[in-house]
């Protein structure tokens, strides 16, 4: 396993091996399965992906707090500001997630109220640089060992470090997934993970009635135009002054001082608002 | 580390819409029906701490009668578990308790009966979907959901340990660790133990053999 982000570049440039290459010959290093059993069991995790999305736009969904249903469709239209491809994939993020929160069949990346961002940004970045789907999977394989990364470094959960470690984190992982599918530097990957990072840390988790709805379904939004920002901007040649893994290392401490109302206990930000406690009255007031 | 696979952050396939409250619930109640080794008739919910102020939201209450149904967390059956406990005629009450500070906020305790037998099962959902059984027909439990888990019911007397060891080698399983809780006044014992590999089904048949060996589940989740 790899301790850093600088690590991890670092040894893939030193032994000229593909990141994903790496990647994936360490994983079965230090959990003796097999790479090809490896391989197939992320290539189903990727079809799982791909099916939730394909079954989510075919699906209504009813939702406990009845106003959240049904709202993402509604960006499947023309962009106005956007794109429309960078509608889509807001549109796509909101659709798995909304599929998530009605008890849809998903892929938690790195959770289940983060597990729209990865595929939308994924499915939309193959379809704009017109890449394979083996493109797809081996930026699927950096994400993972990107998110492993923070994960051991600081958190992968709303409970422990608030959103930033939940939609900041898959936005993280997106952002250098599709940096090393676009064929980017690995100076290139690091400036998109630290650039990405960086925008939501200190993002707090404030489930309305602690349900993984408001506003984590519309979070998984910015957390898709934040990778696209981020890569764009390392693309360009942007660079980050602050390291990749010094800003992990801050946003550990981020989420270790956020109080407890505001690590998804449902009790602080927009779920104590008067309109977020009278929803959970609503939904509990029979219980 | 906290993750040691690239599988821990992208690998949880699973039916929404949270990993504590709804897959984690669900797995729970998967290993209790695989505890009790056989389909219960009737079950007893009782909801601690964060599971019985949100069930209803994150869908907890049906992903609990689902893993009783045998469903596994990532079964999109799982949002038909009402409908299937009636078809299946299974009763079920649900009910908010308190089972104290020492358990996770994330806990539920599971009464399963048929007309023979009952056993209470106690589990918490940590994180991330991942479990422990706390405690098992009240004797203290600690194991989660890794595979290749045995756990056996034994009467507390000597040589019960060495007759389970002894069987597992016969096997060529390696014990990678193994744990006892007992209860000194009905003398008997809880032991789980996992294997490094894969235990076979004959185990539990040349278990039996032992008078002092009450019954055998493998779980492998």
């Amino acid at each position: 396993m790899f301790e850093s982000i600088s690590q991890l570049l670092d040894e893939s440039e030193t032994k000229s091996i593909p990141l994903h290459k790496l990647i994936l010959k360490d994983e079965s290093e230090y959990t003796h399965i097999s790479e090809s059993d490896i391989i197939e069991r992320l290539k189903n995790t990727l079809a799982i992906m791909k099916q939730s999305l394909e079954k989510a736009l075919t699906t209504d969904i009813e939702l406990p707090i009845k106003e959240a249903s049904n709202q993402a469709k509604k960006l499947l239209t023309p962009g106005i500001f956007f794109g429309d491809n960078m509608k889509d994939a807001i549109a796509w993020a909101m659709i798995i997630s909304e599929y998530n929160s009605g008890m849809g069949l998903i892929v938690a990346a790195p959770t289940a109220g983060s597990s729209g961002v990865l595929p939308a940004v994924l499915f939309k970045a193959k379809d704009i640089l017109g890449k394979s789907e083996e493109d797809v999977f081996n930026a699927l394989v950096v994400a993972a060992a990107i998110g492993a990364i923070i994960g051991n470094r600081a958190m992968l959960s709303g409970s422990e470090g608030g959103c930033q470690a939940e939609v900041g984190v898959a936005s993280a992982m997106s952002a250098a997934a599709i940096t090393y599918m676009a064929g980017g530097s690995h100076t290139q990957i690091s400036n998109a993970i630290a650039l990405s990072l960086k925008n939501l840390l200190g993002l707090i988790c404030d489930p309305v009635a602690g349900l993984v709805i408001s506003p984590c379904i519309k979070r998984n939004a910015i957390g898709v135009v934040n990778a696209f920002l981020a890569t764009e901007m390392a693309l360009s040649g942007l660079t980050s002054i602050i390291p990749a893994d010094e800003i992990i290392d801050a946003m550990m401490k981020v989420g270790r001082k956020l109080p407890y109302e505001l690590k998804e206990t449902g009790l602080g930000g927009i779920a104590a608002t008067k309109t977020g406690k009278r929803i959970k009255k609503n939904i509990f007031s029979d219980k | 580390m906290k993750y040691t696979s690239i599988f821990d952050v992208i690998g949880h396939i699973m039916v929404g819409p949270s990993s504590s409250h709804t897959a984690g619930a669900c797995q729970i109640a998967y290993v209790a029906q695989l505890l009790f080794g056989k389909k219960p008739k009737s079950v007893k919910i009782g909801l601690h701490g964060s599971f019985a102020e949100t069930y209803r939201g994150h869908g907890t209450d049906i992903a609990i009668l689902a893993g009783l149904l045998g469903f596994k967390p990532e079964d999109e059956e799982i949002k038909n578990a009402f409908e299937i406990a009636q078809e299946e005629g299974l009763n079920y009450t649900f009910e908010i308790v308190d089972l104290g500070s020492e358990y996770h906020p994330n806990s539920v305790s599971i009464e399963m009966s048929d007309k023979i037998e009952k056993m209470t099962v106690i589990g918490s959902s940590i994180g991330g979907g991942n479990i422990i059984i706390k405690n098992v027909n009240g004797l203290d439990a600690g194991f989660g959901g890794e595979p290749n888990t045995l756990v056996i019911l034994n009467q507390d007397k000597i040589g019960a340990l060495v007759n389970i060891a002894n069987t597992l080698s016969k096997f060529n399983l390696n014990i990678g660790s193994m744990k006892i809780s007992r209860d000194l006044k009905k003398k008997i014992a809880l032991t789980w133990l996992e294997a490094d590999s894969v235990i076979p089904d004959e185990v539990i048949s040349a278990l039996k053999k032992y008078s002092e060996i009450k019954w055998v589940r493998i779980i492998n989740v």
